[in-house]
């Protein structure tokens, strides 16, 4: 439980950047395929 | 050698041998310790299966060795430690009563030896046994765990009071996941598999004020990686707080309101400690007015006297941020909580670290908080005055002589980054400003890379390149498009610098690196073409460095972002990239975390070239195949979800090749027959995800969308395919998603489908 003493986890660093990136990646991947199946408004409008 | 042996069935007398050497009355005690040693470290290195079949003369030789009338300690100690190191393959022992009860006594007598290793070793057992067996627990709690580990928890021994608190950090923790468990079988219309006993909550009233005491008993020296009572008590209470929620507050608040102005510091941080441990678990209507309440007082702890408490107000304000910002966020205390926390970055390290944690969540709740109308990013907020002057002041504290100590480097500019990523339109002045400051600082750290002359030295100028080649990313993505090519020479000349220094070659400045070409490539789009020359030697050493797999992962990622930015502009180094991933799928010793993503990336590039994409078809079809047919041991959680995410990229990659080889017009291209052979294949795999107990969202949506693109692209030919149960009923599950893109994929690949058929 150590790393859940006041900042002992929480400095994100790389780790949370890998994740970011990837989830952005993802995102774009997708917006790109429903703008091919033209419905990306009506996903970002959700 | 028994960790070797065994597994494979070999020197099968060992166990008997080290048995008769614990029980025999003849053995000396020093055979009887190193034999007690030599179990305790083959149980705790060997694959628990292994033993499981032994587990019956394994625990007669430790259990032996730890009764009470043992009268060597020596001896007892090693078979409490070895006891520990058992415990995971002595399920067997644990479900007969009669076995557990004596498991049991033995150790709880254990606990009261007057040695305090075996003490803390038996204690270390209760702990490690309420994990595992939680639901076998009832008989003993109420008359010997609970007496015994709160007479722990007081104990002036901080490694016994150490075990005690962990004992019910461990049983809040089992606690608040045995509630999640039930919420989600309720929702589900199921009873649930475990159930929880509510010990945290009847313990409740008795553990608190022993814990509030040992958060009195803080370390004199400011230790960063000392573990003491006082830092897990405080681990304890938040717990505590998440299990129990609003019913730890009677037993906090008293202690919280009578310490909180003590004159002593240490009651002063203690009180505070216990207000920041149990915010997680209230309810918002509890929170709320208690946080107001509180603000002029810990506004006021920031300005202590004591370093303690003013790390800690700090801290809090950081939880305050995170758990129930809108008390932080009000016209009343917005200012004057600003004003310390800005105070309070010139303060030592480790309270200034804690204000930079603080300075991020304010920035994430103040961005969330502000009104956005109809564009996606609000015009301005709450700090937007104050915004250039705290970007200054956390410019100026990574700069700090002392910033090394207690992460603050890394926290400062962690705290830069969400501020600029959190910024509205008003502040945008101030995140030019910050770039040309990042892009100056990231020139002269370049310039410094010759006067390095420790390791100590590389090491903090490695992870500072890693933290500028962050902070450009976030503030490249709040970059306007107008202004993006004014800047992009200078970064790239930087970057490309930076991938050609020795700083380049390691693998933490490379990642970061590659990571912030993915952004400036989605921030230029085709213009980033210019670039591709100069830097595609980068990207396919990226692409080879199958040794250090993030920066693999890294590479392959952005050779997504730059498909989806040059589009067909890409065509010219496709040959290259596809030789190389394929290279990539076919070498066993690469991280199989590069695997989903590379076939992702299929995807991107199919999309990208469209018809380009027919000569690598054949190949890279094989390889999907390939990934599709992948198994992996069910038994294994880590490896089931890796099973989803590579299923996932296969679908994805699918996905892509369909749309790029249709084309994006409603005309479909010729190119598509290409496909034709194999999609009978691709909708069994569809199906056999569909129909998966393991199958996620994610699955849900990418098939969903799968289907309609078939549909779209093959007509009415598809259908009969698609139109299976397995798919149909997942479509309707797809359309009840919570996921709001799932949900709108499944309803549009309903109505393509519907279409192909009145159209035929």
């Amino acid at each position: 439980f150590e790393d859940l003493y006041k900042n002992w986890g929480k400095f994100r660093n790389q780790e949370e950047r890998r994740k970011q990136i990837l989830e952005k990646q993802k995102s774009d991947r997708n917006s790109n395929y429903d703008n091919i199946r033209g419905i990306l408004e009506s996903v970002n409008s959700e | 050698v028994a960790v070797a042996e065994l597994p494979v069935n070999q020197w099968n007398d060992l166990i008997p041998i080290l048995v008769e050497n614990v029980i025999n009355a003849q053995s000396t005690e020093l055979k009887k310790e190193a034999t007690l040693e030599a179990i305790g470290y083959i149980c705790q290195d060997i694959d628990a299966e292994v033993l499981t079949e032994r587990s019956n003369q394994i625990l007669t030789a430790i259990i032996h060795g730890m009764r009470s009338t043992e009268p060597s300690n020596h001896v007892r100690l090693a078979a409490t430690q070895a006891l520990l190191n058992s415990l995971e393959f002595t399920k067997a022992n644990f479900d007969k009563e009669n076995e557990r009860n004596f498991i049991m006594e033995v150790v709880c007598e254990a606990t009261q030896s007057s040695d305090m290793r075996i003490s803390v070793a038996a204690l270390q057992c209760l702990v490690k046994i309420l994990s595992l067996y939680y639901q076998y627990m009832e008989p003993y709690m109420g008359q010997a765990l609970f007496p015994i580990t709160l007479e722990a928890m007081k104990s002036d021994v901080d490694e016994i009071s150490l075990q005690g608190i962990e004992f019910w950090s461990n049983v809040s923790d089992e606690e608040i996941d045995l509630a999640i468990e039930e919420a989600e079988a309720a929702e589900a219309g199921r009873p649930p598999v475990r159930t929880s006993r509510f010990y945290a909550r009847g313990a409740l009233q008795y553990l608190a004020p022993v814990l509030m005491q040992k958060l009195t008993k803080q370390d004199d020296t400011d230790d960063e990686l000392e573990w003491n009572p006082s830092k897990a008590a405080s681990v304890c209470l938040m717990l505590l707080s998440n299990c129990c929620e609003d019913d730890i507050v009677p037993h906090v608040l008293p202690f919280i309101n009578t310490n909180i102005k003590n004159e002593n510091w240490r009651y002063r941080e203690a009180a505070l400690m216990a207000f920041g441990s149990i915010l997680g678990g209230l309810e918002a209507a509890t929170l709320k007015p208690l946080v107001e309440k509180a603000m002029p007082t810990l506004i006021e702890a920031m300005y202590d006297s004591s370093v303690a408490v003013r790390d800690t107000a700090a801290w809090t304000f950081g939880r305050i941020c995170e758990i129930v910002p809108e008390a932080a966020i009000n016209e009343t205390y917005l200012k004057p909580l600003l004003e310390s926390l800005v105070n309070g970055l010139k303060a030592e390290p480790r309270v200034a670290a804690n204000v930079c944690w603080a300075f991020t969540g304010l920035a994430e709740a103040a961005y969330e908080a502000a009104e956005c109308g109809d564009s996606n990013q609000p015009e301005t907020y709450c700090m937007s005055n104050y915004f250039d002057f705290i970007i200054q002041r956390l410019l100026e504290t990574t700069d700090r002589q002392d910033a090394a100590q207690h992460n603050l480097r890394s926290a400062a500019y962690e705290a830069l980054m969400e501020m600029v990523k959190n910024s509205p339109t008003d502040c945008y002045v101030t995140v030019q400003k910050t770039t040309m400051v990042i892009l100056e600082r990231l020139q002269q750290v370049l310039q410094m890379e010759n006067h390095i002359a420790s390791q100590a030295d590389r090491s903090q100028f490695n992870d500072l390149q890693s933290l500028l080649c962050a902070t450009l990313q976030s503030v490249l993505r709040k970059v306007t498009p107008e202004d993006a090519p004014q800047i992009s020479d200078t970064i790239m000349t930087a970057l490309l610098t930076m991938f050609a220094s020795n700083a380049g070659k390691a693998g933490s400045v490379q990642e970061d690196a590659l990571m912030a070409v993915s952004t400036l490539a989605e921030v230029l789009g085709e213009e980033f073409l210019k670039y591709m020359d100069a830097f595609k030697r980068y990207l396919y050493m990226g692409l080879k460095n199958h040794q250090e797999y993030q920066v693999c992962i890294a590479a392959v990622g952005l050779t997504g972002d730059i498909c989806r930015a040059l589009k067909s502009k890409v065509v010219p180094y496709c040959d290259e990239i596809i030789v190389l991933l394929l290279e990539n799928l076919g070498d066993p010793s690469i991280h199989r975390s590069v695997k989903p993503q590379i076939l992702s990336v299929f995807g991107d590039i199919a999309l990208s070239i469209g018809n380009e994409f027919a000569k690598y078809f054949d190949v890279v079809m094989q390889m999907l195949l390939q990934a599709s047919n992948a198994q992996v041991d069910r038994n294994d959680y880590d490896m089931v979800e890796y099973l989803g995410e590579l299923r996932e990229s296969v679908l994805e990659a699918y996905t892509g090749i369909i749309q790029g080889l249709k084309g994006p017009d409603a005309q479909v291209r010729s190119d598509i027959s290409l496909v034709e052979p194999h999609v009978p294949a691709i909708v069994n795999f569809m199906i056999q995800v569909a129909s998966e107990p393991e199958r996620t969202d994610g699955h849900m949506s990418v098939i969903a969308g799968l289907m309609g693109d078939l549909a779209t692209s093959f007509g009415n030919y598809v259908l009969p395919l698609l139109e299976t149960r397995p798919l149909l009923d997942m479509l309707q599950a797809a359309r009840r998603s919570r996921v709001p893109r799932t949900k709108t994929l499944a309803n549009w690949a309903t109505k393509e489908m519907r279409r192909v058929k009145h159209v035929a």
